[in-house]
C-alpha cells in the first residue's frame, strides 16, 4: 500500500501512536512505539494536523496554498515526496485510494 | 535541527515542552525518603481544572506530560484524566512505584491512557533491603511479579533507583537484576530534603566511597554502549542558550493543590492554579521571572568554575535551593561530584 503511487486522490493519515505539538515556528513529534522524537518545522507539523485519514492530497494542497504564500503548483510538486518522506520515517500511513 | 538543539531552543523561549503533575500525595507505599509534603495545606484540584490545566498547557506547546505523585494510581480519577491526557495528544508518561501495576489496571492502562512510557522505583537488589525503605514487606517480590507482567504487555519501562546508604552495598547487583529483565535502570545518587524542608531522609545519603563508584559503574555502562562519557555536550550544540538547565523555561511542576514550581526539585512556588491559570503564570509570574534569572546566572557561574578546570556535572539548582536556600550556592553532591570526577580526571 506504501509503495503505490500517490494521486491527488490519496489519503494520509497520521500513525495512531504519534503525539506532536506546535511549538513556536518549530514542532516535536513522538513515535510512541519507536520511542523515536522528531523535530518538523512549521509546514511539517501543520501537515500532521491536518491528516486525519479524510483529507485527500489535493484538498491538503489547497488547504497549505490557503494558508502559506506558496502556488498550488508549486506544492502539487513538493507533497507527495513529502509525504513520501512522513511516511518513511513512520509519522503519517496511506489508507486508501479512491475507487475507480 | 536536532532534539538537542532544539530542547535548547525551548528554554531560551521559554516553551514549557515538559510538565510535570503530582495528581495525589497519597501512595500505597510509605517511603522511607519520600519528599512529597503529605500535610501540605490546601484544595485539591477538580477534574475540570485539571481538564483547563491540560488545555492550556496543550496551547502553550506542552508535549511530555508526566503523571505522578504519591502514587498517580491511587488519584480517584486518574484514568479520567489519563485519557484526557491522551486525547490532547500528550505523550504521557506515569511515574508508579508499581506495586498495584498489574492485571486488569495494567490493561486499563495500556488501553485506556497509552503511555509512552511508565517509570517505577526500585530501592535495592533483596526484599530485605527494598522493603525496609519501602516500609511495606512483600514490595520487593510484588515489583519483580509485575516488572516482567509489565514489560511483555509492551509498556516501555525505565526504572529509577535512589543510592542510600542501606542499599549501596547492592548497587551492582540492582544493575544485574534489571539488565537481566532487559530493563534500564537509571540511579541518583542523592536522597533530596522533602519538600516542606525535613532534611532527616538525608541520613541514609550514600557515602562518597558508594557515590564514585556508582560515577564509575555509569561511565563503564556508556562506553559500552559504544558512548562517550567524556564528550561535551555544550560544544556539540549549535543552539546557544544562556540558562544552566530548563527549570522554569522548559519544565514545570504542578502539585495537587494546584500550586505551580519551576520543576521538581525546585519548590519555589510561582502561583496557584486555583487562583490563575497557567497561562497567567507562565507569563506574568514575578516568582517566575526570579527563577529564570537566577538559572541565567547558575550556567554563568558553572562556566566559570569549568573555565577554572573545576566543572560541576552534578549542580542542580533546585537541590541546591533546597538544601541551602540558595539555587545559586554549591550544594554538597554537587561539590561531591566535581571532587571524585576531579579525581577521576587527573
Amino acid at each position: 500500500m506504501q509503495d503505490a503511487p500517490i494521486t491527488p486522490d490519496s489519503h494520509f493519515r497520521r500513525c495512531p501512536d504519534v503525539r506532536f505539538r506546535a511549538m513556536g515556528e518549530e514542532g516535536m513529534a513522538i513515535r510512541q512505539q519507536a520511542g523515536e522524537v522528531l523535530v518538523l518545522n512549521d509546514t511539517g507539523m501543520r501537515i500532521l494536523d491536518l491528516l486525519d485519514g479524510q483529507v485527500t492530497v489535493a484538498a491538503l494542497i489547497q488547504q497549505l496554498a490557503s494558508e502559506y504564500a506558496v502556488m498550488p503548483e508549486t506544492l502539487a510538486e513538493d507533497i507527495p515526496a513529502y509525504l513520501a518522506e512522513l511516511c518513511a520515517a513512520g509519522l503519517v500511513e496511506k489508507v486508501r485510494e479512491n475507487a475507480p | 535541527m536536532n532534539h538537542a538543539d532544539h530542547i535548547r531552543r525551548l528554554w531560551n523561549d521559554n516553551v514549557p515542552y515538559s510538565a510535570m503533575v503530582e495528581l495525589t500525595y497519597r501512595c500505597n507505599l510509605d517511603c522511607f525518603f519520600c519528599y512529597n509534603d503529605r500535610r501540605l495545606p490546601g484544595t485539591p484540584l477538580s477534574v475540570e481544572q485539571y481538564r483547563t490545566l491540560f488545555q492550556d498547557l496543550a496551547a502553550l506547546g506542552t508535549l511530555n506530560l508526566v503523571l505522578t505523585g504519591g502514587e498517580p494510581l491511587a488519584h480517584p480519577a486518574f484514568f479520567t484524566l489519563g485519557r484526557l491526557a491522551r486525547d490532547l495528544g500528550f505523550a504521557i508518561r506515569v511515574k508508579t512505584n508499581g506495586h498495584a501495576l498489574r492485571g486488569r489496571l495494567l490493561r486499563r492502562l495500556l488501553a485506556e491512557v497509552e503511555p509512552f512510557s511508565v517509570d517505577v522505583s526500585l530501592h535495592g537488589a533483596r526484599a530485605a533491603t527494598h522493603d525496609r525503605q519501602t516500609r511495606v514487606p512483600g514490595s520487593f517480590q510484588r515489583l519483580l511479579e509485575n516488572l516482567p507482567a509489565m514489560r511483555d504487555a509492551g509498556l516501555r519501562i525505565r526504572v529509577n533507583a535512589t543510592l542510600t546508604r542501606w542499599n549501596e552495598a547492592e548497587l551492582e547487583a540492582m544493575y544485574a537484576l534489571m539488565d537481566a529483565m532487559g530493563l534500564t535502570l537509571q540511579v541518583s545518587p542523592e536522597v533530596t530534603p522533602r519538600d516542606d524542608g525535613d532534611r532527616s531522609p538525608a541520613a541514609i545519603n550514600p557515602s562518597p566511597g558508594a557515590v564514585g563508584r556508582l560515577l564509575a559503574l555509569q561511565q563503564a555502562r556508556l562506553r559500552d554502549q559504544g558512548i562517550d562519557p567524556d564528550a561535551d555536550a555544550d560544544e556539540a550544540a549549535t543552539v546557544s542558550t544562556d540558562k544552566h538547565c530548563g527549570a522554569g523555561s522548559a519544565t514545570m511542576t504542578v502539585d495537587p493543590h494546584g500550586n505551580v514550581y519551576p520543576c521538581v526539585q525546585f519548590r519555589r512556588r510561582l502561583g496557584n492554579l486555583h487562583e490563575q491559570s497557567i497561562r497567567e503564570i507562565w507569563a506574568h509570574s514575578p516568582a517566575l521571572s526570579t527563577v529564570r534569572q537566577q538559572i541565567v546566572e547558575a550556567k554563568s557561574l558553572l562556566d566559570r568554575e569549568r573555565a577554572a578546570g573545576r566543572p560541576l556535572t552534578g549542580f542542580c539548582p533546585g537541590n541546591a535551593h533546597a538544601q541551602t536556600g540558595s539555587p545559586l550556592v554549591f550544594h554538597p553532591m554537587a561539590r561531591l561530584r566535581q571532587e571524585l570526577e576531579g579525581s577521576a580526571g587527573s
